[in-house]
């Protein structure tokens, strides 16, 4: 559970100070996958550092129960390590061994078996995310901070990543703060979408989505997806 | 197949290049008659070779040990020092512009200095090479410390890595690309150090070969001597380039 109280965050340059986050309070729930969307520039990831214990410069309340984990937006692999390497660095740093067969089950999960002695470099971007996201996975959080995870992927490949996502996260039950500026991307995941607007950040706008879990694409083709693509399109226009 | 046969062309297209130039050196000596004392031909160097092998490979020896250990010493002095720079900021910040300033000095003036201190034994061609070893290494392994990936760092902070773990996971690796071409400049310039040393004044060694093969217009031996000292440089920079690739093998999969 997350719980944050008119946050605010500025930067003093030598001429002035610039205000980044402007009295931002949201909440996500337990079990609950709540996205933030906004253009990009306008302090979402600083939002992310601040929870995440990043960035301490702040005013403001910050309440978190459970462990966090965040993921940046690019994969973070350590390229002179395989991926099998990769994954298990949290069980190395914290000294403690590994389950091999509940690893093993997660591999074929994370849809990774076969690549597990390959370095980064010789994977698809779509399966640098996937390891990327086993490793947070493994470094058994309870709430996991995502910062546009398939930001750099194609069309195609993120399809394939939403299913897969919402997969894993309806089997392993996590919390998860979700950033992305893809519409479609947000309301095909998440349960509530925070708008942030452009600097100084403030949320805009805060919808439910209603579509049923588990969720499927066909739901991005009927009438209720235009509309919460229109309240989207015109909050973020504010 | 094709990539093979272009691997080997690469390799094969030099070698040709060497033997056509040798070719032609030999044929301007001999048809130009020129003086071997101011250009010998590639045949006369050779026969220089078989004449003066024993002294030659008496003189090699030496250098050869004042390369090895002056190599071994700059690299352990190196690495000591840029694993302290690296944890003191301060001292970085104290040692790090006067490291720059003792590459400035150029090793012609700083040979005779040493051999005024130390006399013209093996010392003086040691700390020379040392001094020469030193400074890429140092250079690019501190930079190297530096270099790691930021996001990196929080992602491991996160998951509650301690220091030890940091240094020995991520910035270690993180330097060790840096580190071996630091050490590849290092084993390259090596034997310089060792051989303008001996030019100041030694007993036995390529440098006071060189330079008496000078005084004397036996150019011959001259170009062999060069010849050593050039072959002894890329072997001791292909036997790096070797460890490199054994030890960063996942780049040097892509």
């Amino acid at each position: 559970m997350i719980r944050v109280k008119n946050l605010y965050n500025r930067y003093q340059t030598k001429e002035s100070t610039i205000e980044v986050l402007n009295d931002i309070s949201i909440q996500c729930e337990k079990n609950e996958f709540v996205s933030i969307i906004g253009p990009s520039g306008c302090g979402k990831s600083t939002l992310f550092k601040i929870i995440a214990g990043i960035i301490n410069d702040y005013e403001g309340q910050i309440e978190v129960q459970g462990s966090i984990i965040y993921m940046h937006q690019n994969d973070n692999l350590m390229p002179w390590r395989t991926i099998y390497r990769n994954i298990m660095l949290p069980y190395e740093i914290k000294k403690t061994d590994p389950d091999g067969t509940f690893i093993n089950q997660l591999i074929k999960e994370f849809e990774l078996d076969g690549f597990m002695e390959l370095y980064p470099h010789q994977l698809s971007g779509g399966m640098k995310k996937r390891a990327s996201l086993l490793r947070a996975y493994l470094t058994d959080c309870d709430i996991m901070l995502l910062d546009e995870p398939f930001g750099s992927l194609d069309a195609l490949t993120k399809q394939n990543m939403y299913k897969w996502l919402l997969d894993i996260w309806s089997k392993h039950k996590k919390t998860v703060l979700f950033i992305t500026h893809d519409i479609e991307e947000a309301i095909y995941l998440s349960d509530r979408i925070y708008v942030m607007g452009k600097r100084p950040a403030t949320i805009v706008d805060e919808i439910n989505i209603e579509f049923k879990r588990p969720r499927n694409s066909d739901m991005l083709l009927g009438q209720q997806y235009l509309e919460y693509k229109k309240r989207l399109m015109e909050s973020l226009a504010k | 197949m094709k990539k093979k046969s272009e691997n080997t062309a690469n390799k094969i297209l030099p070698v040709a290049v060497l033997a056509v130039i040798l070719v032609l050196w030999e044929l301007l000596v001999k048809l130009k008659d020129i003086k071997e004392y101011i250009l010998p031909s590639p045949s006369a160097i050779a026969r220089e070779f078989v004449v003066s092998f024993n002294l030659l490979v008496s003189h090699t020896a030496i250098t050869l040990v004042e390369t090895i250990t002056g190599f071994i010493i700059g690299l352990i002095t190196a690495v000591f020092l840029s694993l302290l720079l690296d944890k003191f900021m301060t001292l970085k910040m104290t040692v790090y512009p006067y490291l720059i300033v003792t590459q400035t000095i150029p090793l012609v003036a700083l040979a005779p200095i040493l051999a005024i201190w130390f006399g013209f034994g093996l010392l003086p061609k040691i700390i020379l090479s040392v001094l020469v070893v030193f400074f890429p290494i140092t250079l690019s392994l501190t930079e190297g410390l530096s270099s790691y990936d930021r996001d990196l760092y929080e992602m491991m902070t996160q998951m509650g890595a301690s220091k030890k773990q940091i240094f020995l996971k991520l910035k270690i690796p993180s330097a060790s690309v840096h580190f071996f071409s630091g050490l590849k400049i290092a084993a390259a310039y090596c034997v310089m150090g060792a051989v303008i040393s001996e030019w100041v004044g030694a007993q036995k060694g390529l440098g006071i070969f060189l330079t008496r093969a000078m005084s004397s217009f036996q150019t011959a031996a001259l170009f062999a001597d060069i010849i050593i000292i050039i072959v002894i440089s890329l072997v001791l920079f292909k036997t790096i380039q070797f460890i490199e690739k054994k030890t960063i093998r996942w780049r040097t999969e892509k």
